[in-house]
């Protein structure tokens, strides 16, 4: 008999990781609840789904109750706006009485006392905000839309004012970069986790016009240094590499391709993407090849993706295969899709950004060694 | 007896999670059970009181009512019921 009923407080990734190794069910997943929103941001990968024909209620339902079947504990909702849909509490109230996680990625523009109590009697595991800008400015000059800068701050004192528990993410791009530390300190000063995210990625169509706003890599990796907790992370890397912790190509990756899989991630492994006109995609950014679950059953899908995805070889000469720099590398496969229509094709957006990192910690590597 | 309302107990792939609905004040995180915790979990709603919970869980694993391990699963319900996640 075993001498403890229960672990409390153990993190739902980690207990995914080390209950399930090596079980193909979808335990975590994303649902876009619509692609339809109240502002009109440049570099929005969701403009042109716009269109969509959204899932009914009904359709949510029953495809929240299969996924639950299969094993999902742990999910989110994006857009789009979450809150435009009129039917959004009842979604979320029968998710969250199927016993599944939920966290909300919102622009918050949109969020109400009434959400505010919704929350307070169904818990919000997070709520995911991106603030485009420190001023309305900046902030506008990315969503488009007048007065929504007033609008977000009225929602984040919301949040702020209730206890609920969120977090902040800054896209930098040209339009924004200024504000990227501004918007950094102000995350601090509020004591709210921050996500910074570098490398915007092309439109679900393969639009490349939100790439046109990136910053440069060099521009990027800036961000490494003068950020405190990202110059630490790749500070403690070096750490580790130099004290034979970790391996300079990171083992679960390297094992991947040496058995010739050009997929390194969890892609249609244990998540699963579902979109607002009711398609399964591996995972949110891979959206050229599809499911729709309007005319076939989740399991045959789930089944399409693994052959698609997670079982898909890589040819012989794919670079990111035998690449030495992996480690420093956000590469994405679905990006270089979207991008060039080749999975195989890479950017060298994420080549320059790794080299940089690499020097980076070898300079630090090489600090460390004469101090010893 | 019955179970809290406002937990709903999963079982995927031979776990136990008992997860949280509405805010409450048992638990507000999820909570792994063991095979014990989500069988007492299960038969409290079926039994009256703790004495009829731990004869049924007894029954169930083949234990003699005086047993060391008895006296383990009658911790645990004590446990269920003081953290308020079964409840009298
Ligand atoms: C599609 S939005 C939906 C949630 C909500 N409307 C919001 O803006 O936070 C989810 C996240 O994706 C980000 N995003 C949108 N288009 C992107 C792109 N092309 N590249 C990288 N991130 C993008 C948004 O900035 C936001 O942080
Ligand atoms: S708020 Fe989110 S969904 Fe709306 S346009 Fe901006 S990035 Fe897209
Ligand atoms: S994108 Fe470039 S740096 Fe990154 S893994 Fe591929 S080849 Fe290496």
């Amino acid at each position: 008999m075993a001498d403890r009923y229960c672990m409390h407080n153990q993190l739902m990734n980690d207990f995914i990781d080390e209950s399930f190794e090596g079980i193909r069910a979808p335990f975590t997943a994303g649902f876009e609840l619509t692609a339809k929103c109240n502002l009109n941001c440049v570099h929005c990968y969701a403009k042109p789904d716009r269109v969509h024909q959204d899932f009914t209620l009904e359709e949510f339902k029953a495809v929240f109750d299969i996924l639950t079947e299969r094993g999902l504990l742990d999910c989110y909702f994006t857009g789009g706006e979450i809150f435009t849909r009129p039917d959004f509490e009842d979604m979320f109230i029968y998710a969250k009485k199927k016993g599944v996680q939920i966290s909300l990625l919102s622009n918050i523009t949109l969020l109400s006392q009434k959400h505010i109590d919704l929350f307070k009697e169904y818990p919000v595991e997070i709520i995911s905000t991106s603030m485009y800008g420190y001023s309305e400015e900046s902030y506008e000059k990315v969503t488009g839309v007048k007065g929504s800068f007033r609008k977000f701050m009225n929602g984040l004192e919301l949040l702020q004012k209730n206890d609920i528990k969120y977090e902040l993410k800054f896209v930098a791009m040209e339009q924004n970069i200024d504000d990227l530390y501004k918007v950094r300190e102000f995350g601090n000063q509020l004591g709210v986790p921050m996500v910074v995210i570098l490398d915007v990625h092309p439109m679900s169509d393969g639009s490349m016009e939100p790439v046109s706003f990136r910053l440069t890599p060099e521009d990027a990796f800036e961000f490494d240094v003068q950020d405190n907790g990202r110059n630490q992370f790749w500070k403690d890397v070096a750490r580790e590499l130099l004290s034979g912790e970790i391996e300079l190509r990171p083992q679960r990756t390297i094992q991947r391709f040496r058995e010739g899989y050009l997929y390194p991630c969890s892609i249609a492994n244990q998540h699963v993407f579902i979109t607002s006109d009711l398609k399964m995609q591996g995972c949110v950014r891979a959206s050229y090849r599809k499911f729709d679950l309007r005319k076939g059953g989740f399991d045959e899908g789930w089944e399409y993706l693994q052959k698609e995805f997670l079982e898909k070889k890589s040819s012989s000469n794919y670079k990111c295969n035998s690449c030495e720099n992996i480690r420093f590398c956000e590469h994405c496969v679905a990006n270089f899709m979207l991008a060039y229509g080749d999975e195989e094709k890479v950017d060298p957006f994420f080549c320059r950004v790794a080299e940089l990192r690499r020097a980076f910690v070898e300079d630090e590597i090489k600090r460390l060694a004469k101090k010893e | 007896m019955r179970q809290n309302p406002d937990l709903i107990l999963r079982e995927i792939y031979g776990k136990n999670i008992l997860m949280p609905i509405r805010f409450n004040e048992a638990s507000n995180d999820p909570i792994y059970f063991n095979e014990v915790g989500a069988l007492i979990w299960k038969l409290s709603d079926k039994a009256k009181n703790v004495t009829e919970l731990l004869n049924l869980v007894c029954e169930t694993y083949n234990l003699k009512i005086d047993s060391a391990e008895a006296v383990a699963v009658e911790g645990f319900i004590d446990q269920l019921i003081e953290s308020k996640l079964i409840m009298m």
